[in-house]
């Protein structure tokens, strides 16, 4: 991929607390017009990134370019041409809603007055606030702020958003409100954001970064990453004496290993398999000819759970 | 309804260090003046200052009708307004920047295009004219009327009280930006406190310990370093007498400058 064609691009970017390592050489691309999720577990350094990529924080080595412009020295021309949604977003408690963007509006509007109501009654629009826009920020709940949080940071017209956790702290409604808003600012912009709630990123998402303990463990298409370069899993629900058949299973070349759970159906394999076609021509006659009922034989879908797991299990060994 | 592209927009001309600065301070200034606290402020500040200075009125007027010596009038505003003043802006400087910082509001103005030095600027210039304006302005024409109408001294020289005034404005503004700078090197509301109420401390007895302290100390302009023998700076502008020494005034002058310039050093550096 071109360096033009991306959007965030860090070399070997890393920050130090004292001892304390929080982000150890990220090389992270970001492409343009992507919904681009950057997930890992708390304390695994997402915070800081976006902080060190928005200035707020300056690396111990390393650097990076936001839309080609240098993270430190070109900070503040950075900052126009972005949207920031912090994570548990905070602003004056003794404005308004239509305060708060009007504010946010002058960072980088000197005018016409009426062109910049318009842009506020807009940003209102996107985020359903039309009802609340007058009142006090201080009596709004948790969903209100952060839809407020994404009006204040989309009102510059930014060629990307940066959003720490945008859905976290919000009911299943406020959570599908905020990803359909994302989805329909994806037109305009590029949106980086993190978060820990896997399920919006299968929906939304079509690039994924996982960092865990400071370090990228992987980035990749959501899709590369389903399809996986790991192993398929098959799933076997057995009867009768299974001991020779997990022997028979187990020495096959094409079988990386086999996990087992009794339940009420009788007894359950997973099956993780290297070859896909070797599983699918040989296994069931495997199991049956080693004098097993097979009440169920399927392959497991992957979903970004199970990899996200599986990549920071394989990170931590 | 049509949709505001961003061609229809003015962008915002600021450049160097001064980027962000005008709607920073006009986000300040709301805060202030845009709502109840400016004038929450000035009733409390009126019935500090010109409360107890209506009572020392009261009590001189009461003196001269027994032939005795009343408080001293001008040394009593002095003292009040060192003591009340100093304090009371420690109490309100102090969340200024601390606050901002624990809240994460400082993080989320400093994510615009803003610089770090127009953000602890428009904290310094629109607290300060807030402080100064209700705290020793407004009182200060209140007690310059009660004076005139009510007391003995009468109506004082209006430029001598003027430059009297100049001389509490510049004792407060010492201490909004010695607060403001420890809030770019503190983490805690207690610990600026703390460390505020020992400098204070340390200029009210230290004269009496290290007489050279009256030469730095920023409460000689407003204070008599040796009642009834050496007036104020600021006394002595009201009353026409010569000033007993310059040093104090420059010295506080230099260290509101010092105290601006490590605010601005420290906030530039800092981790948000």
């Amino acid at each position: 991929m071109n360096s033009n064609d991306l959007v965030i691009n860090t070399e070997g970017l890393s920050k130090s607390f004292g001892e304390v390592h929080a982000l150890k050489s990220l090389d992270l691309r970001v492409p343009q017009k992507s919904i681009f999720a950057f997930l890992g577990p708390n304390g695994a350094g997402k915070t800081t990134t976006i902080k060190l990529l928005l200035g707020l924080l300056k690396p111990t080595s390393g650097g990076g370019q936001i839309l080609g412009m240098d993270i430190v020295r070109d900070s503040v021309d950075i900052r126009a041409n972005i949207g920031y949604l912090p994570q548990d977003a905070r602003f004056y408690e003794h404005m308004t809603a239509r305060q708060t963007l009007e504010y946010t509006a002058g960072f980088f509007y000197s005018g016409p007055k009426s062109a910049i109501d318009k842009r506020v009654n807009e940003m209102i629009e996107l985020v359903g606030l039309e009802g609340k826009a007058d009142r006090p920020i201080k009596g709004f709940s948790g969903g209100e702020r952060q839809r407020l949080g994404i009006a204040q940071a989309e009102i510059n017209y930014p060629d990307l958003l940066i959003l720490d956790e945008p859905a976290a702290s919000l009911d299943p409604q406020g959570r599908r409100d905020v990803l359909e808003v994302m989805s329909r600012i994806r037109k305009y912009a590029t949106i980086f954001y993190c978060t820990h709630i896997l399920d919006d990123v299968q929906k939304v998402s079509d690039q994924v970064a996982i960092v865990n303990e400071g370090k990228l463990i992987t980035q990749a298409p959501i899709e590369e990453l389903l399809t996986g370069t790991g192993d398929a899993i098959y799933s076997v629900t057995l009867k009768g004496d299974t001991q020779s058949a997990f022997t028979r299973v187990t020495q096959q070349s094409w079988v990386s290993g086999i996990e087992t759970s009794q339940n009420s159906g009788g007894l359950t394999w997973q099956v993780s398999v290297t070859d896909e076609a070797a599983a699918e021509d040989q296994l069931m006659s495997l199991l049956v000819s080693s004098g097993l009922k097979v009440s169920n034989f399927s392959r497991k879908e992957q979903n970004l759970e199970d990899v996200f797991f599986n990549i920071i299990e394989r990170s931590q060994k | 309804m049509s949709t505001t592209t961003s061609s229809q927009l003015q962008l915002v001309k600021e450049k160097g260090w001064r980027r962000g600065l005008g709607n920073l301070l006009q986000g300040e200034y709301s805060s202030w003046f845009k709502s109840s606290r400016w004038w929450k402020h000035l009733l409390m500040w009126f019935a500090i200052i010109n409360g107890l200075m209506g009572i020392m009125v009261i009590a001189s007027a009461k003196a001269a009708e027994e032939g005795s010596d009343g408080p001293p009038i001008l040394f009593m505003y002095g003292w009040f307004g060192a003591m009340f003043g100093a304090i009371g802006v420690m109490i309100i400087m102090q969340r200024v920047l601390v606050r901002e910082k624990q809240q994460g509001t400082a993080a989320w103005a400093l994510s615009k295009p803003v610089t770090r030095t127009a953000f602890v600027v428009s904290r310094l210039v629109v607290n300060a004219i807030a402080i100064l304006l209700t705290s020793v302005i407004v009182p200060g024409v209140i007690l310059y009327l009660t004076l005139g109408l009510f007391s003995d001294l009468g109506w004082l020289s209006p430029f001598g009280f003027m430059a009297g005034q100049l001389m509490f404005l510049l004792h407060t503004f010492y201490w909004i930006a010695f607060v403001l700078m420890l809030g770019t090197l503190l983490e805690s509301s207690g610990g600026i406190i703390g460390v505020s109420m020992v400098l204070f401390f340390a200029f009210w007895y230290g004269p009496s310990l290290a007489p050279p302290l009256v030469y730095i100390s920023p409460l000689m302009l407003i204070i008599s370093p040796a009642p009834d023998q050496i007036n104020s700076l600021a006394g002595s502008f009201m009353t026409g007498e010569p000033v007993f020494s310059w040093l104090p005034l420059i010295s506080t002058v230099v260290s509101c400058t010092v105290f601006i310039t490590v605010a601005i050093l420290r906030f530039n550096r800092q981790e948000l």
